[in-house]
């Protein structure tokens, strides 16, 4: 299999874990491929997101669409259960007055089974995140 | 293995709109079908849908205006009025949710009941960092503690620059009637003036003590859908 985006429901992608929720505005959304749709917070931060992968991945790329998030920390694991994290990379993201932040991680040859994304702080009470993406290769074992 | 993951995967993202329970967040995927059966589904935008929001509220005032007072009664549902003054030393923390009207949503307020002594405000600032929502209570027998509501708000404004937080003046003890020094419409103009809402109360005699959070809980809730929409925008 080529650099697909793992993220995405179709691809065996699933939200194992989200700390707001609006039903109207699910975290399933963030896995749909669609920009459009996204997950809010509806509260204090940290929030944060684990998205499990129907195997293990090795990661070359993880990229974000969203809006009003400060800092972002992403974890992996490789575990079997979503347990044992460890950190990637955490980055302190502009703020893009009207327009969504489009954010890009190079994280060469990370295998990964699990990926958190932890939102540690906000430009304003609340954020929306649009897509996830991770780009990478299934491990064949 | 995995395409029998995978597939059961599917089914559960099939169920669009139900929203991640927290409590069965961290099941394993055969675990998690059956707690997901077992929790209640709301479809999107279905009308009842409900939201509960988080909010840091900051009790802010001078000494012995009945902070602390005010959030007791709250927090107990008018059972429990402090008789005995006690000072707050440092901070005290009370979670309270009040339904927001004319929604089935609700805000779980994070009441920071801070000291109004200045011996302990160095250790505050820490506490108060990214709020929410403001409270600011004075006593409405007493100028002084209406005057330094002036200085309360820029120290709590000071915690959250360029953001809007939507915020509450509160004249506490309206049940000493001939002993008003600070009138309701020099407060109300104080108010405005300061882009906050308004209202009196007796925290002794359980009137009004609610309607300093359901101001709050509404202004906050119309906050978070006006944020929502600009969401929707940026797509």
């Amino acid at each position: 299999m080529g650099a697909a985006d793992w993220c995405r429901s179709s691809a065996g992608a699933a939200l194992v874990l989200a700390t707001s929720s609006d039903p109207q505005h699910p975290a399933e959304n963030m896995a749909d491929g669609s920009s459009e749709t996204f997950w809010t917070t509806t509260g204090m931060f940290p929030q944060e997101f684990i998205i499990g992968f129907p195997k293990c991945v090795k990661i070359s790329k993880v990229a974000i669409q969203c809006y009003l998030v400060r800092t972002l920390r992403i974890e992996r694991s490789i575990s079997k259960d979503p347990v044992d994290f460890e950190q990637c990379v955490e980055k302190d993201l502009q703020h893009t007055e009207g327009q969504l932040q489009m954010e890009e991680f190079p994280l060469p040859d990370f295998p990964a089974t699990y990926l958190r994304f932890i939102i540690k702080s906000a430009f304003d009470h609340f954020v929306s995140v649009h897509r996830v993406m991770a780009e990478g290769t299934a491990e064949n074992t | 293995m995995s395409r029998a993951y995978s597939q059961l995967n599917k089914r559960m993202l099939k169920e669009a709109g139900r929203p991640v329970a927290r409590a069965a967040a961290l099941l394993r995927p055969r675990q998690r079908r059956v707690a997901a059966a077992a929790f209640p589904r709301i479809g999107p935008g279905r009308a009842g849908a409900m939201v509960k929001l988080g909010a840091k509220c900051l009790l802010a005032g001078d000494p012995a205006v009945g902070k602390s007072a005010l959030a007791q009664m709250f927090r107990s549902d008018g059972a429990h009025f402090q008789k005995n003054y006690t000072l707050t030393t440092g901070i005290e923390l009370l979670v309270k949710a009040v339904s927001v009207p004319e929604t089935s949503d609700s805000v779980e307020f994070f009441i920071f009941d801070s000291a109004g002594k200045d011996l302990f405000s160095e250790m505050l600032e820490k506490l108060w960092e990214q709020p929410n929502v403001l409270c600011l209570v004075y006593d409405i027998t007493n100028e002084q503690s209406f005057i330094n509501c002036a200085k309360w708000l820029e120290k709590l404004r000071a915690q959250a620059v360029g953001m809007h937080i939507p915020g509450v003046l509160v004249g506490n003890k309206t049940d000493l009637v001939g002993r008003r020094v600070v009138e309701q419409k020099q407060a109300q103009e104080w108010a405005d003036k300061h882009g906050l809402e308004y209202c009196e109360m007796s925290v002794k005699e359980m009137r009004n003590f609610e309607a300093p959070f359901h101001i709050l809980a509404k202004s906050f809730h119309q906050l978070y859908k006006e944020k929502v929409e600009t969401f929707r925008s940026l797509a």
